[in-house]
């Protein structure tokens, strides 16, 4: 009799915990619903041509005049750009194009819904985050996943700022598709695809809006250089392993205040851990600006205010995010399917 | 008092002209704190301060287009916010509310302070509060033109032929009403001392 | 004893610091925006419809067949009328012609008096008042793209 009432026990609490699990799922349906419901006329699919052929992948409208953002890989050496939205076709042109950040903002002449931007600093591993693309040749269509992580670098290969990583599938076509949290706000670009498409990195909105802001100054993106290189430290100080070690000649760092062998703590707006967040913290550098850096030396904080310059030339070729898709990545994408 | 960059204005005015709202944002974030602080000035009241604010920058988006540059976009929005908050208050009438905690920390640290208290006479104290909502309702008092041309050169620090543009008088008005506006204050002031 | 005119001056500029709240413009930024998408979904629908047709026929390009029609349309015309099967009076004539381009020339004065900007756009092949109107039977899938890599390099800590 005591086993069978623990049986029932059992089943009844089986049964009840796959009812609530069953209104999560439908809480999270309706979630996602409302997200995509929201925001899906601002995603727009994108075709063009480049020297590889004719190709298609999605963008969004970030404000009420037609300016949209995509991927590098869509909109950022392809011409002939053309901008599906509602049952309409529109020439687009490009504004700017950053290949270290995997980017292109376009425009097309009309008024549009736009999306709104929200706080990507505020992303947490496990957040829930909704993507809105055109895979392949289909209609608009909702993703949903988590946050994985937030990464400088994938498989040894580093990238220009910390990305977004988040497990979701997405699919071909879904490149420059929006990320966005469960208020609907856009959080992250989508850019590619990582482990046979199974998760996914994205540039962080705040990251975008630095290019944005960028053209919107003068016409380009103009990354700020101050010159210093930074080694690991052997002992943290004051949770900061990072520590100058030398400056380039001619750079903004050589008289500035700054000194070999200080820790640095803050770098703009960036707080500093290691040496991998300074690669991070110069992606938000912009020439002729004042950048506060705050170091510790000699037991107490000090900080320096340096007016970048513009990033040398040679520096910049060697750091681009990554390359478009060749024909021989396409080929091999394909045999893998 | 010559922060404003004029190329850099002059780019971001185009941009926003060319449909890019971005460029507007940051046209925002550079004028707002001074506008704002122009309007609260003669208002004396931050809910019509906020609004006006709004209404100002509403009303440059608006008609950013026809602006063709013969002025700075400084002095532009400038005059939009001192016409718009000299009818505003006209059509009011004469109510206003005093806030009194407006006062941010920093003023306790300021050198301007510090010499005011130093000068003070020993006949009587003045708690530099009550000094400055004495000063506040003292400036209510005035008209709302001699407000804007106080708020404008002593609050703001703006030199006598910008504000003689942004108000489209002659410098030389300009001048006078600070005079005068500066009499009355002292009067006000005055009175309240001797209290 | 009175305030002199530089302490009146030191008091009044004390007022610079009134502020308000620290965050308050970026909020009132954002309350900005807010009015603004008010304001456009407040706009009537004949303005939507309007901005919409203006900015369509400023894209209108003249598909290629068009001018075959046309052409075809001339010859025709002009067989007739040189056949003196039918004798038009001045004005029919050039109507019943205009009619097949009067489309074409009308986007045409449109797309040159508009204010549109045809330098900013990317110079290609084909003529610049670009909407290709392709149709999905009429040409092979395009590359759908998700499939770049980051190039990857030595990591060199500076900034």
């Amino acid at each position: 009799m005591a086993g069978s009432l623990k049986i029932c026990i059992i089943f009844l609490l089986f049964g009840v915990s796959r009812l609530f699990a069953q209104q999560g799922l439908t809480s999270i349906s309706t979630e996602v619903k409302r997200v995509f419901d929201q925001a899906k006329n601002a995603v727009v699919r994108i075709q063009a041509e480049d020297e590889h052929g004719r190709l298609a992948g999605t963008g969004f409208f970030i404000d009420p005049d037609g300016t949209i953002f995509t991927a590098y890989e869509v909109g950022g050496e392809s011409w002939d750009i053309i901008v599906e939205f509602g049952s309409s076709r529109y020439p687009a042109e490009r504004l700017v194009a950053d290949a270290r950040s995997g980017i292109a903002i376009l425009k097309v002449s009309a008024g549009t819904p736009w999306l709104c931007t929200g706080d990507s600093d505020e992303l947490k591993l496990a957040s829930p985050v909704v993507t809105i693309g055109y895979p392949m040749d289909l209609s608009v269509t909702p993703s949903f996943g988590m946050i994985g992580g937030f990464d400088l670098k994938y498989l040894n290969q580093y990238f220009s700022t910390t990305l977004i990583r988040a497990n979701i599938a997405a699919q071909r076509g879904e490149a420059g598709s929006p990320v966005l949290n469960l208020k609907g706000e856009v959080v992250g670009i989508l850019i590619f695809p990582i482990d046979n498409r199974t998760a996914c990195y994205a540039l962080p909105i705040k990251a975008a809006e630095k290019i944005r802001t960028d053209y919107v100054r003068f016409g380009e993106v103009r990354p700020g250089w101050v010159g210093v290189s930074v080694v690991e430290g052997e002992e943290p100080v004051h949770d900061s392993t990072a520590v100058i070690q030398s400056f380039a000649e001619g750079s903004p760092a050589v008289d500035s205040g700054l000194q070999q062998g200080d820790v640095l703590l803050r770098i703009g707006a960036i707080p500093v851990h290691s040496p991998p967040d300074v690669v991070n913290a110069s992606f938000f550098l912009t020439a002729e600006q004042d950048v506060p850096i705050i170091v510790f030396r000699d037991g107490k904080e000090v900080t320096v205010t340096v007016t970048a310059a513009d990033h040398p030339s040679i520096v910049q070729q060697k750091f681009p995010l990554f390359a478009p898709a060749n024909l021989e990545n396409a080929l091999r994408t394909r045999d893998r399917e | 008092m010559d922060d404003q960059d004029l190329p850099e204005d002059e780019t971001l005015v185009r941009r926003t002209q060319n449909g890019e709202t971005r460029a507007f944002d940051l046209l925002w974030q550079k004028y707002s704190p001074r506008i704002y602080s122009l309007i609260y000035n003669m208002t004396a009241n931050h809910e019509d301060s906020n609004d006006l604010l709004l209404e100002v920058f509403a009303k440059a988006y608006r008609s950013i287009n026809g602006f063709r540059g013969k002025s700075s976009f400084y002095t532009w929005i400038h005059a939009i916010a001192v016409n718009m908050t000299i009818n505003f208050v006209k059509k009011r009438g004469r109510r206003f509310q005093l806030s009194l905690d407006d006062l941010d920390a920093n003023v306790q640290n300021d050198k301007e302070l510090i010499d005011l208290a130093a000068t003070n006479t020993p006949t009587r104290e003045v708690d530099l509060s009550e000094l400055q909502q004495r000063l506040n309702e003292a400036m209510m008092k005035l008209s709302v033109e001699h407000r804007a041309v106080v708020t404008m050169f002593d609050v703001q620090g703006m030199p006598h032929a910008e504000i003689a543009k942004i108000l489209r008088i002659p410098e030389a008005t300009v001048r006078s009403r600070l005079f005068y506006a500066h009499r009355q204050l002292q009067n006000y002031l005055e009175e309240f001392r001797k209290k | 004893m009175m305030l002199d005119e530089k302490q009146l001056q030191k008091l009044i500029r004390i007022k610079r610091f009134e502020q308000p709240p620290p965050g308050y413009f970026d909020r009132a930024l954002i309350e900005f925006h807010r009015r603004q998408r008010e304001e456009l979904l407040r706009r009537s629908a004949t303005s939507i419809w309007w901005e919409r047709l203006t900015s369509s026929l400023w894209n209108f390009r003249v598909p290629s067949y068009a001018y075959g029609a046309v052409f075809g349309v001339f010859v025709v015309a002009a067989t007739i009328i040189g056949s003196g099967l039918w004798i038009p009076y001045k004005d029919a004539n050039r109507a019943g012609v205009i009619s097949e381009s009067g489309a074409q020339g009308a986007s045409a004065r449109l797309a040159l008096n508009g204010n549109l900007d045809w330098s900013k756009f990317d110079h290609s092949a084909s003529s610049p008042t670009v909407v290709p109107v392709i149709g999905p039977s009429q040409t092979a899938l395009p590359r759908y793209v998700l499939d770049g890599r980051p190039v990857s390099h030595k990591a060199s800590f500076s900034f």
